[in-house]
């Protein structure tokens, strides 16, 4: 292993790889830190520039895309208490507090040493981890893959926002559109309407460019017009303490590395992600704090265990999708979309097949780590001044960039069509407060999902017991049922205690 | 600002609407996929045989989002939150709709007329009509990015863009 990653380094270390990453991170950092865009809909957008380039430059500058834009919406969290990204609404909770108290610097350089330490776990795990993995899934059949799928489907619960039953509705709605096209055994035109264009399915890119893209266009175009704080933030922060503030990470240094854990831990698992982790990590150090009411008053701890947390689920979610081809959330599907368009198919030969250009991957990942770190730490005083662009001019942008990344992919007109409805069919779900995550997760699971049951099928004569008569199937088939229980439980209970917390308020 | 009872109408409303919407779709896709669906390809003997039908899974889809409407429908006095829909004033979705059209027609434009002169014209008027008036940066910033853009992809990754009648 460790050859190969020294062979892999000759490999990224070119001009070509670091100016990606390099540029990537930067773009990840701007877009990260305006508020509305998010380094999920930054990734739907450039991620179409990366297919025409060599796969060693087009996907280190999405990694550093991602890295960058993740810690960048911890910046304008702590400075105008706007999250970036939902990944970085955990930090504001605390961050926001200690920027009015003066203290935005020691944040900023708190959230970006916690970013630089997750994303290292992060990345440990991915290195190691993927790799090993892939040894054990080798022995995957179509039977397993369905259960692995199935079991992935069901962590759309944990992405499902307030409501389980329209994140359900959204994750059938989802499946729907991934049948449109071809059937994938007989090579059958289904749900096409006669419609050519149809017959290669929808495609992915213009669908998360109309979800993410246009959706949040016409979400802002709402406050456009508003007089002049409309046209951007307000931002007259002077950001001092931005030393490296290593004292305090040394003290708050077990914070930080228990929520990487939680990281990491949370990214490989297929379908949960940077939304949670955070969350997760932030009460976990609420509870474990000795001071557990500055949380939320401007606690150093806040910021950092949410930080450290998110970053860390960037390289550990790319565990799934490489190794299993089952991305863990939109990032590593857009990313995904981007290595099958370099011919790279995810799975559990992509690692033995190309492993120069997966360890190439895994380099440039641990660059990316450092990049985001002296990116972050040189250009911190400039995201004030990023914060200030005409939102009415920057959305224009947006939507061009939108069409390109588009249009870009096939040539065709049909998807800036396609692009468009998506457009208008997130603001409608993001208006009915219907997530969108679960919707674009199952489009992209629908379709392994249904080859894996029908291979299977063929694999065993049409025999469905052999689903439950392979242990992997089984173990992977009885924890999703366990999932279902313990998530059916919590939501009850969750019920209960708003009930109660109801009924206490109209008592009183 | 709406009061908090005709809010909560609103929603059930709205909801109870696109419930019903969904349901009927799932419905219809339910008995309409075996017509939506051009029939086998062609058969493998041992193979495809023992697969299931394409009808197969869209028919299950369809039946997972009727059955996902009902739930939605069933459990809408459970949920007590105020829709975004039902908080968002009526000037914002005028906006919304202008500029909803705004992008159509850059779209057509884009196909019709090329990239470089849409995106420079859609650039300009989107952020007048948004409230930001100042020409002497947008228009130079709208020429950049268009130009830039073709630039890119044209001789960076050698892809081509709209052209149409002008640029």
């Amino acid at each position: 292993m460790f050859e190969d990653l020294l062979a892999a380094a000759t490999i990224v270390f070119n001009w070509q790889t670091i100016m990606a990453i390099s540029i990537g991170t930067i773009a990840g950092l701007m877009i990260g830190a305006i508020p509305g865009l998010s380094a999920t809909m930054g990734m739907a957008l450039l991620s179409p520039f990366t297919f025409f380039v060599s796969p060693l430059v087009g996907i280190p500058f999405l990694i550093g895309l991602f890295k960058g834009g993740t810690f960048g919406g911890s910046v304008s969290a702590i400075l105008i208490g706007t999250p970036g990204t939902a990944a970085n609404a955990a930090t504001l909770l605390d961050g926001y507090e200690m920027r009015k108290q003066g203290r935005a610097g020691v944040a900023m350089m708190g959230a970006l040493n916690a970013s630089l330490i997750g994303d290292a776990f992060g990345t440990v795990a991915l290195i190691f981890g993927a790799p090993a993995l892939a040894l054990i899934a080798i022995q995957f059949g179509p039977h397993e893959f369905f259960a692995l799928v199935l079991f992935s489907l069901t962590m759309i619960c944990y992405v499902s926002g307030r409501s389980l039953a329209k994140g359900v509705m959204a994750a059938s709605i989802g499946i729907l559109f991934a049948l449109i096209g071809t059937d994938p055994i007989g090579g059958t035109p289904r749900l096409t309407f006669g419609l050519p264009e149809l017959q290669g399915g929808l495609n992915v890119i213009a669908l998360v460019t109309g979800l993410f893209g246009i959706t949040e266009v016409l979400i802002q175009m709402e406050s456009f017009g508003r007089g002049k704080k409309a046209m951007k933030d307000s931002v007259a922060v002077h950001v001092a303490g931005t030393g490296m503030q290593l004292g305090a990470v040394v003290t708050h240094l077990w914070t930080i590395v228990r929520s990487s854990l939680v990281g990491t831990f949370i990214g490989a698992l297929p379908g949960i992600g940077s939304e949670t982790s955070p969350w997760v990590a932030y009460g976990l150090a609420k509870r474990a704090s000795k001071t557990p009411e500055k949380f939320g008053k401007g606690a150093f701890e806040g910021v950092v265990a949410p930080e450290a947390a998110n970053n860390a689920v960037c390289a550990a979610a790319m565990i799934p999708m490489l190794v299993f081809g089952i991305p863990g959330d939109i990032v590593t599907a857009i990313l995904m979309s981007a290595l099958i368009a370099q011919g790279l198919q995810p799975g559990p030969f992509l690692i033995s097949e190309h492993r120069d250009v997966i360890f190439g991957l895994f380099m440039s990942v641990l660059f990316a780590t450092v990049a985001l770190y002296v990116f972050g730490r040189l250009t911190m005083r400039w995201w004030i001044r990023i914060l200030t662009i005409p939102r009415p001019l920057l959305y224009a942008i947006v939507v061009a960039f939108c069409v390109v990344g588009t249009y870009s992919v096939k040539s065709s007109s049909f998807d800036l069509a396609v692009m468009f409805a998506f457009g208008i069919i997130g603001y409608v779900m993001r208006k009915l407060d219907i997530a969108i995550a679960p919707m674009l997760l199952s489009f992209v699971l629908a379709k392994i999902l249904e080859e894996s049951l029908r291979r299977g099928l063929v694999q065993s004569d049409g025999n469905l017991h052999a689903f439950f008569e392979r242990p992997i199937t089984a173990v992977i088939l009885i924890l999703t049922v366990l999932m279902l229980v313990t998530f059916a439980i919590l939501e009850w209970r969750r019920r209960k205690l708003g009930r109660t917390q109801d009924s206490s308020t109209a008592a009183r | 600002m709406l009061h908090q009872g005709s809010g909560r109408v609103l929603k059930w409303i709205l909801e109870g609407a696109l419930a019903a919407i969904v349901f009927a779709t799932g419905v219809l896709l339910f008995l309409k996929a075996p017509d939506l669906v051009r029939g086998w390809a062609f058969t493998i003997p041992g193979t495809t045989d023992v697969a299931l039908e394409p009808a197969f899974f869209p028919r299950m889809a369809s039946l997972l989002l009727a059955a996902s409407a009902l739930l939605v429908m069933a459990t809408i006095p459970l949920r007590s939150d105020i829709l975004p829909a039902v908080e968002t004033s009526a000037v914002a979705y005028v906006r919304v709709g202008t500029g909803l059209g705004g992008i159509m027609a850059y779209l057509i434009a884009v196909v019709t007329l090329g990239f470089v002169v849409s995106t420079v014209v859609f650039i300009s008027i989107a952020s007048v009509v948004g409230g930001y008036r100042n020409l002497l940066i947008i228009v130079p910033v709208a020429i950049s990015v268009a130009v830039a853009l073709r630039l890119i992809f044209r001789f960076g990754l050698h892809v081509g863009l709209p052209e149409g009648l002008l640029l």
